[in-house]
């Protein structure tokens, strides 16, 4: 099975930062990109994104993701290219079809805010250890209970993709047709998720044993073994991140 | 005698919606360094004692629970598990659904119980460490828990539960998905913590680990206790039945050769031998004996001798004849041809693999967790496809074919029953694969009722299969692969939480399928049954095939053994001991070899 974490390793000064500080980091640039009323702006954050992800190592997985919103981002510039209240002026035709000059930057801008989400989300789950990121939330007081189900959400969750292929595979050597139309996909259905969703509640009436006897539920103070430091100058980069923000907000309120 | 720390008096245990209790009137004490077997076969109630023990009923698990329960100087019947973690560690029997989930390495995974107790960091780093080097989890310490081979993980759960030094450690089966490099880890592991004063009780089939360490012994049948008390007792209690309580190889060996008119050493005043070594004391003098006296024959027969000593059960197996030859018109054949595979470049997991079955008969892959062996089933199925080489089952080149195509040439039984089974009923689940792959309904009626017959499960066939515990959910999955009537069948740790009655039906349904002109390939951990119904091994380590014959060859063969992580069946490791020319690999073999020595 292949390690389900979306983290990946690496010693880049990225990785380095601590996970509060670029949780900061990109909770600001995602919405300010948003926020902030000129494209241009907007494109330089996903820039300013992309640069630390090329640092951390991780341009190629984001590069994936930005791949996979391909169709969506084409149904923006179809629809909003097509049919934007504000379309007046006529660009080019395809089949027929009239594509404005208005609509289609309005898809410009969706698309443009769509990639700097990824990327900034990216900063932080490609770079940060989930286990990280709860460590320094539950020293900041988030209760352990809260703190398990974040984290164990980020790590069993991708498990059950694994746990879909193997049951896949199971139920391909039993006969089960899992190539071909619609209808020999839909009957495929029951035989995949019912094992699936039968042994994931197996698991997690185990998986709640396994906690209980290892003193999860046991009052009393708990260790936090690899303790989560803010690093170097964490407020001054905090400082920035949510000085991005403000400044979008001003713009956006001064009618930039 | 020391106080015992483990105190179960009349022990009675219902689960909601349940009729019928699950354990009744259950005794118990165990005292501090103890190992305490429980042992018994399928539905006997062996895991719910280990629930009671840790005190996950009723609190996680709803029931009702009456009589007295003392551990650790506890109640865990009013405590819960929680209050008692510490003081008592469970490893349950599904390695996979023990890892909690909330730590992202194997390191920290082990330190998850401790941070929860509270333990000052140093000792946490010290422990883990420990734990780490004990069940030869360093190399893997900084890989996601999730992503390790099931061997590891099974070694992982233990290891969590090993190193938080309780009073009280249960293991449920902790083997059972082991090679037996693996197993001889956790057995070490056992005795360390005994050494350290903890009890230990081990929820567990083999006989030979048993007798051997087991100090005291609960053996429970139907939720029953059948006997209770010391193990040397017990395993010399002719009353108690095999199906009960199954003797290890050496005291089936050793009776055996009495019952054939052999006198054994200790002038017949010493009990049955447990252990090999006991076994040697007791055998050898009758070796020397027989030796002696067959001197002048066997110079005058030349090699009768050895060639007496080969092994009768091997010579009884069906196929003989199953690597070698034209394979007979319509019968079962699997070419793998300079097969090469790897799920990532440049980290191949199967090396240039190539080797050929015709005919019917009884093939067992065995090696190390992790050496290749489920990724060359996956490939036997066409659930992947070589990077380079072919495979052709039947005549089909699995590359040029959909799975469910391969499927009407070739069955497998999966290794994780839970992957597989989702229907209502038990015999629902053993007709489906014959149904998908085109069979008419009554004759996959016939043949799911056939086979579940053969293992033992036809009284079960209306039953809901997630009713029935593990061991009996993997047989199901077993006969629906059986129902198919497939030229060939591959059965995945079909062994996995076995007790004796049903190794001994699936070994007589092997054996039978080979006679019917089938092809069996057995993926197995378990040496012992590998020796008495495979009449070809291979062994697979690396990605490569290390050793590919007869066992009695390839059991000989240590270094290849040694490299594979696996090891020579019981009784070919008694032979040695015994100084026998022969290589006998069975029970039955070791007899004939002993009496024609």
């Amino acid at each position: 099975m292949r390690a389900p974490s979306l983290y990946v390793p690496g010693r880049s000064f990225v990785h380095r930062a601590d996970p509060l500080t670029k949780a900061a980091w990109a909770f600001s640039t995602a919405l300010a990109g948003f926020i902030v009323p000129d494209w241009r702006a907007t494109a330089a954050l996903l820039v300013l994104n992309l640069t630390l992800l090329g640092l951390a190592g991780a341009l190629r997985r984001t590069a994936r993701l930005i791949l996979a919103s391909a169709v969506l981002v084409a149904t923006f510039f179809v629809a909003q290219g097509l049919s934007h209240p504000s379309n007046a002026e006529p660009l080019f035709r395809v089949f027929g079809l009239t594509f404005y000059r208005e609509g289609l930057l309005v898809a410009w801008v969706l698309a443009l805010r769509l990639w700097n989400t990824i990327a900034a989300i990216g900063v932080l789950v490609f770079t940060v250890r989930p286990q990280d990121l709860v460590t320094a939330l539950l020293m900041r007081g988030l209760s352990p209970r809260a703190g398990y189900a974040l984290v164990s959400i980020i790590q069993v969750l991708p498990t059950l993709s694994a746990s879909v292929a193997t049951i896949l595979d199971a139920q391909r050597s039993r006969g089960v047709e899992t190539e071909g139309g619609l209808r020999v996909r839909l009957r495929a259905l029951l035989p995949m998720l019912a094992p699936l969703i039968m042994s994931a509640l197996a698991a997690a009436q185990d998986r709640a044993v396994a906690l209980e006897v290892r003193g999860f539920s046991r009052p009393g103070p708990r260790t936090i073994l690899r303790p989560v430091r803010d690093m170097a100058g964490a407020a001054f980069w905090r400082a920035v991140g949510l000085g991005v923000l403000v400044a979008a907000v001003l713009w956006r309120a001064l009618g930039g | 005698m020391a106080e015992a720390i483990v105190t179960v008096e009349g022990l009675r245990v219902r689960y909601a919606l349940a009729d019928e209790p699950a354990l009744e009137g259950v005794r118990l004490e165990v005292e501090p360094g103890e190992f305490c077997g429980v042992t018994g076969p399928h539905g006997a109630g062996k895991s719910t004692l280990a629930y009671a023990l840790m005190g996950l009923l009723p609190h996680v698990m709803r029931a009702d629970v009456e009589g007295r329960v003392r551990v650790a100087g506890r109640d865990p019947i009013a405590e819960g598990a929680a209050r008692l973690a510490g003081d008592v560690a469970l490893c349950l029997q599904n390695p996979y659904n023990q890892i909690s989930g909330a730590r992202d390495t194997v390191y920290d995974e082990i330190a998850f119980g401790l941070e929860n107790l509270g333990l000052p960091p140093d000792e946490i780093r010290a422990r883990v460490d420990e734990a780490l080097a004990r069940f030869g989890l360093e190399a893997v310490a900084e890989e996601n828990p999730f992503a390790c081979s099931g061997g590891q993980v099974q070694r992982l759960a233990i290891a969590s539960a090993w190193v938080m030094r309780p009073r009280v450690l249960i293991l449920d089966e902790p083997t059972s998905q082991l090679d037996p490099h693996g197993a001889r880890e956790v057995e070490a592991a056992v005795e360390a913590a005994r050494r350290q004063g903890m009890a230990v009780i081990v929820i567990e089939h083999r006989a030979e680990w048993l007798a051997a360490r087991a100090d005291r012994l609960l053996v429970l049948r139907a939720g029953r206790p059948v006997a209770a008390g010391p193990a040397r007792r017990l395993y010399g209690a002719a009353e108690l039945q095999e199906e009960d309580l199954p003797r290890p190889v050496y005291t089936r060996v050793a009776r055996r050769v009495a019952e054939l008119g052999a006198e054994l050493g200790g002038g017949g005043t010493e009990p049955w031998p447990l252990t090999e070594d006991e076994a040697v004391g007791q055998l050898r003098p009758v070796v020397s004996r027989r030796a002696a006296g067959s001197a002048g024959d066997a110079r005058s027969a030349g090699t009768a001798g050895a060639a007496g000593g080969a092994d009768d059960a091997a010579a009884a197996r069906p196929g003989r004849a199953a690597t070698a030859g034209a394979a007979p018109a319509g019968s079962p054949s699997l070419l793998i041809d300079d097969v090469h595979f790897a799920y990532e470049p440049g980290r191949p997991v199967i090396r240039g693999i190539s080797t050929e079955i015709r005919g019917p008969g009884v093939t067992a892959l065995i090696g190390r967790n992790g050496g290749g062996k489920s990724t060359l089933l996956r490939l036997l199925l066409g659930l992947v496809r070589p990077d380079r080489g072919r495979v052709v089952v039947d005549g089909l080149d699995t590359a040029r074919a959909t799975v469910a195509q391969v499927a009407r040439r070739l069955a497998m039984a999966f290794q994780n029953p839970d992957d597989q089974l989702f229907l209502g009923t038990v015999l629902d689940e053993a007709m489906y694969g014959a149904k998908n792959i085109g069979r008419p309904p009554e004759a996959a009626r016939a043949s799911a009722v056939a086979a579940l017959e053969a293992l033992g499960l036809a009284g079960m066939a209306g039953r809901h299969p997630y009713d029935l515990g593990f061991g009996l959910r993997k047989l199901v999955t077993v006969a629906a692969a059986v129902a198919m009537e497939t030229p060939i069948l591959v059965l995945d740790e079909p062994t996995m939480a076995q007790d004796e009655p049903s190794l001994r039906r699936l070994a007589a349904l092997v054996r039978r399928l080979a006679e019917s002109g089938r092809h069996v390939l057995l993926v197995t951990h378990h040496m012992e049954f590998a020796a008495q119904v495979a009449e070809r091994v291979l062994v697979l380590s690396g990605g490569r095939i290390l050793a590919d014959g007869a066992p009695e060859d390839v059991f000989r063969r240590e270094d290849v053994l040694a490299a594979a992580g696996v090891e020579a069946p019981a009784a070919l490791r008694l032979a040695r001991r015994l100084g026998l020319a022969a290589s006998p690999v069975t029970p039955e073999g070791l007899c004939s070899a002993i009496m024609g020595s």
